[in-house]
């Protein structure tokens, strides 16, 4: 089940996405709605992170493109913001708060200037968005998993985005957290900008997602989430694997196929 | 007048040492800083054997290639034949020091240079190896000259680069969606520490470069959590292993590298037992205090 | 020549002590080695390394000789120290393991140099010869000494032979040991004093800066010819050991150089030849086979390319020219040229007045190729759910690759379909 969106922000088409040389992900071929609230769900090992380190060319592309606002993200990446996982970098760095959601004006600034008043400002706003404006000199190494994300997605908000990709936003926040979380999101949909998040929890995918992508190696459904948030959908993502796909994925990898022959 | 010098001029190798150690460490790159200090000595006795003098520019500039290529080297093992990361560096750093001892024992008559030098340097000439132009003009100590510019070029080359080192430090990918080439400000790090060692390699010797690298920048983390603070403890504790470990040498008569490793390796030692914020003794008495509160506290 | 002759006919007593020594030590570090790079610890090795050498300058220190069985004591004890700080630090600290060694190394290492200087500066006569335990020196290794280091190498090898079995699990999967209950900590504990015992050992030959190559290296390097941990000591004990004779030789030839740096050279080159020849890991090895691959998946392409072209009238057994192949699918002329004359040589295709047609296998073959690249895009557009004008693309790739025994599991999940998704006949 696939539908095209009728507005499209993000395109993929025919995306094969390996790791080590074992392909992960097999033929994506999308597109998705502008300011929609976009879930990525899937089982573990199905690829949903890869897919948007793979959008944001974190990971070599076996085939296929993906297009950003019909150009390649080279060519926009300023418009375009990504949040990793929060487990993917390391806590104990010195960094207040505020150094941290800097980071996100870094690509707005030259190679020698430095922040100015102007960008603490926008960086302050963004964490009172957030909520967390009363920690703004406090070290990162002294916050819990829910302030951390809110950090993360105050410095995304300091990019200024129009496309979101976010990497579990959701995993392990406390239930305050994931309020205000999802309130952001809902704001920044309604203001016409584009949220694509990975999501690992099916109950709350229902009641948090526009649209929503299944994806278990392979792109299962993509579409409004009344049109392909069924029990057969889900059956089919979640079922049992394709062995033989798998068994594939394996012998691609160990007999090195180089990404596509070329005669 | 000879202890000033000294003094001075380690403290200001151990300044530069030290400022990019704070960037290895986060990285968890202390060990890739440990084989391009061993593996640029090869770089370094060719130079010497080459130009004929030890305050050569294309010294520092050659041994600096190495050091990226160490750097290169240590991934094509990794990437392309596929071995595990910490054996990659083994393998490297070992077989580059190797090829540079035997290349000195080779040279031994026409270099001025040997194996005691390699290991732990000669800062105690540095007052002696003075730096006098044709005229006869007479500018002071060599290695106080070399060790300032470095210092110089070191401050620059970070505060230039601040962003994109702290950036891809602290979270690489969200570096490279930004569009900051992670490898290339990886590769200009890397020729910082690789010019930087060699620099320091007169006067401190390869392997305790890595000491100097390494300890004060760990010891200022653990006494802070700010980026800012860790630069200027680092500083600080540069002043202070120069000052101690030059009068600890002369009090046991021992080698005045040795000794300022030595009271660099105590300090790190004071800040791990006793840091305010992070030493094992004052975590462990909050935790006597917490359970003590918890004790008292009625059984619900 | 001369002292080739006489070094390597072991005539003299004392070379034959020598060389034995020299082996016996860098090959029973290659073998304790050889576990702790596969537990993923190799630099920790090297912080042993460096280590114990203010051990070895504080035995000296205190018992006032250079009585071997002391400085192995005082060596150990410093050697074991640095191994429980590092653990200690990065348990209890936020500094991270890489930083934690780089500290512990070079701090150790800077105390031993202010001691080994200290000593010099002393002016105690004896201890001449201390700093060849710096770079090493194989020749030094007499009498006495030799009969000590050589039999804590033989309790090394024999130790290791012993627990095999154990040393093996825990250094493939620490979590599985676990699950058996065995006593992995106790187990973690023995290959940690082994380790410290063979650096102890080692650095008489190969001095304590280069230690570290003699743990790592021939592991490295034996890790390139075999899956078999069994067979990777043993190979790696072999490797260690020539390098250690050959630094006995150098030593012998050049009494004036430090036989450390020569042992890590010849152990290094071996090690570097390893990863480019060795079969199927070898980076050479691992070229050939994608070249054969591309050659494979050329080939295959060209028979494909002519059964597509006797597919239309039921020809296929029709010769035909270059350019009509070309023209059924673009291929560059000259490896058409090269596929199609290795085709024929290897009885697939046969050349008649200048046409190329199938034999018998060659049609088989490429029957083969087409019914593997319609199966899979079957596969894919009924279970991956691929939409049929996309699934062509990675059939390209696939049909080179499936098994027989994948190609029966398509068949038998596809129930032997006539069609494939473009309404092409699969052909069996």
């Amino acid at each position: 089940m696939r539908i095209e969106a009728k507005d499209p922000v993000v395109e993929f088409h025919d995306l094969t996405v390996s790791y080590h040389k074992k392909p992960v992900l097999w033929n994506i071929d999308m597109t998705l709605p502008k300011g929609a609230l976009i879930g990525i769900i899937g089982p573990n090992g199905a690829g949903k992170s890869t897919l948007i380190k793979a959008a944001m060319g974190l990971l070599p592309l076996g085939s296929g493109f993906v297009r950003m606002f019909d150009q390649p993200l080279d060519k926009v990446r300023d418009r375009v913001s990504y949040v990793p996982q929060r487990e993917s970098v390391d806590w104990d760095f010195p960094a207040s708060v505020m150094d941290v959601v800097l980071m996100g004006r870094y690509a707005k600034l030259g190679l020698l200037s430095r922040p100015r008043k102007a960008d603490k400002e926008m960086a302050l706003n963004c964490l009172r968005k957030v909520g967390m404006e009363a920690y703004v000199n406090r070290q990162i190494s002294q916050l819990s998993g829910g302030q951390q994300q809110r950090v993360f997605l105050a410095r995304a908000l300091a990019q200024e985005a129009d496309l979101y990709f976010m990497d579990e936003p959701f995993a392990g926040v406390d239930a305050a957290t994931e309020a205000a979380i999802l309130g952001i999101m809902q704001e920044m949909t309604a203001q016409g900008k584009t949220v694509i998040v990975v999501h690992h929890d099916l109950q709350s995918a229902a009641e948090f997602f526009d649209w929503i992508v299944l994806l278990n190696m392979r792109l299962v459904a993509s579409g409004p989430i009344d049109k392909v948030f069924n029990n057969d959908l889900l059956q089919e993502t979640y079922g049992g694997k394709l062995t033989v796909l798998a068994e594939v994925g394996e012998l691609v990898k160990k007999r090195q196929i180089p990404s596509r022959e070329k005669y | 007048m000879d202890a000033f010098y000294i003094i001075t001029v380690s403290t200001l190798i151990a300044i530069s040492c030290g400022i990019l150690g704070c960037f290895l460490i986060l990285r968890k790159m202390a060990m890739v800083g440990d084989a391009i200090s061993h593996a640029v000595l090869p770089g370094i006795v060719l130079a010497y054997f080459i130009t004929g003098t030890r305050d050569s520019i294309w010294m520092i500039v050659g041994a600096g290639m190495l050091g990226i290529f160490t750097t290169f080297l240590i991934e094509f093992f990794h990437k392309k034949a596929r071995l595990q990361t910490d054996a990659a560096i083994g393998v490297t750093f070992t077989w580059l020091f190797a090829l540079g001892i035997i290349l000195i024992s080779v040279f031994a008559g026409q270099v001025d240079l040997d194996q005691d030098c390699v290991l732990y340097g000669e800062i105690a000439y540095v007052p002696i190896d003075l730096w006098i132009t044709e005229s006869g003009q007479n500018y002071g100590p060599r290695a106080l000259h070399v060790s300032y510019i470095v210092l110089i070029l070191i401050v620059l080359f970070v505060r230039v680069g601040f962003k994109q080192l702290y950036l891809t430090t602290f979270d690489p990918a969200f570096a490279a969606t930004v569009g900051i080439s992670v490898s290339l400000w990886n590769y200009l790090l890397m020729g910082a520490v690789s010019m930087t060692t060699v620099a320091s390699f007169d006067s401190v010797g390869a392997i305790l470069v890595v000491a100097l690298l390494v300890a004060p920048p760990a010891t200022a983390y653990l006494l802070t959590d700010k980026f800012k603070y860790m630069l200027i403890i680092t500083c600080i504790i540069a002043v202070i292993i120069s000052f101690f470990g030059y009068y600890l040498a002369v009090y046991l008569d021992g080698s005045i590298a040795g000794a300022i490793v030595t009271v660099a390796g105590i300090l790190f030692m004071l800040a791990f037992l006793f840091s305010p914020s992070n030493g094992i003794v004052f975590k462990r008495y909050l935790q006597k205090k917490e359970a003590a509160k918890l004790s008292q506290e009625p059984a619900q | 020549m001369d002292t080739f002759f006489e070094f390597f006919s072991f005539s003299d007593p004392s070379i034959v002590a020598v060389v034995i020594g020299s082996i016996l030590l860098t090959a029973s570090s290659a073998v304790v080695g050889t576990f702790t790079f596969l537990r993923k610890k190799a630099l920790v090795g090297d912080a042993v390394a460096h280590a114990v050498l203010p051990g070895i300058c504080l035995a000296f220190i205190l018992s006032g000789t250079k009585n071997p069985f002391f400085l192995i004591i005082g060596a150990f004890v410093t050697g074991w120290l640095s191994l429980v700080l590092i653990d200690n630090i990065t348990t209890r600290s936020k500094i991270k393991e890489d930083s934690a060694i780089a500290i512990i190394l070079s701090v150790f290492f800077g105390i031993g140099i202010l001691m080994l200087t200290h000593i010099q500066h002393s002016g105690n006569a004896s201890q001449t010869g201390l700093d060849s335990f710096l770079f090493g020196k194989a020749a030094a290794l007499v009498g006495k000494d030799l009969i000590t280091f050589g039999i804590v190498a033989v309790i090394l090898m024999v130790t290791v032979s012993l627990f095999f079995k154990e040393l093996k699990l825990i250094a493939f999967d620490m979590n599985y040991a676990k699950s058996l209950g065995l006593p992995v900590k106790a187990i973690d504990l023995l290959l940690t004093t082994l380790t410290v015992l063979a650096v102890v050992t080692g650095i008489q030959a190969v001095g304590v800066i280069l230690m570290a190559a003699m743990l790592i290296t021939p592991a490295a390097a034996a890790r390139f010819w075999t899956n078999d941990v069994k067979t990777m000591t043993i190979i790696a004990a072999t490797m260690g050991a020539i390098s250690g004779l050959i630094g006995a030789y150098v030593s012998y030839v050049a009494p004036a150089m430090p036989t450390g740096p020569w042992i890590v050279m010849i152990i290094s080159a071996v090690a570097l030849l390893s990863f480019f020849i060795a079969p199927k890991r070898g980076i050479i090895s691992r070229a050939v086979d994608q070249r054969k691959l591309q050659y494979q998946i050329m080939d295959e392409n060209l028979l494909k390319a002519l059964f597509h072209l006797g597919e239309k009238n039921d020809d296929t057994y029709k010769g035909r020219t270059a350019e009509e192949i070309i023209e059924k699918r673009h291929f560059p002329k000259a490896r058409l040229m090269s596929s199609l004359k290795r085709l024929k040589r290897e009885g697939f295709l046969k050349k008649k007045n200048g046409l190329w047609a199938f034999t018998e296998a060659g049609r088989i073959k490429g029957q083969r190729v087409v019914k593997l690249h319609r199966l899979w895009e079957l596969y894919l557009s009924k279970y991956v759910k691929i939409a049929a004008d996309h699934v062509h693309e990675d059939a390209e790739t696939i049909e080179h690759i499936i098994t027989p025994e994948i190609e029966a599991e398509l068949e038998r999940m596809l129930e032997y379909p006539e069609m494939d998704p473009h309404e092409e006949r699969i052909p069996y």
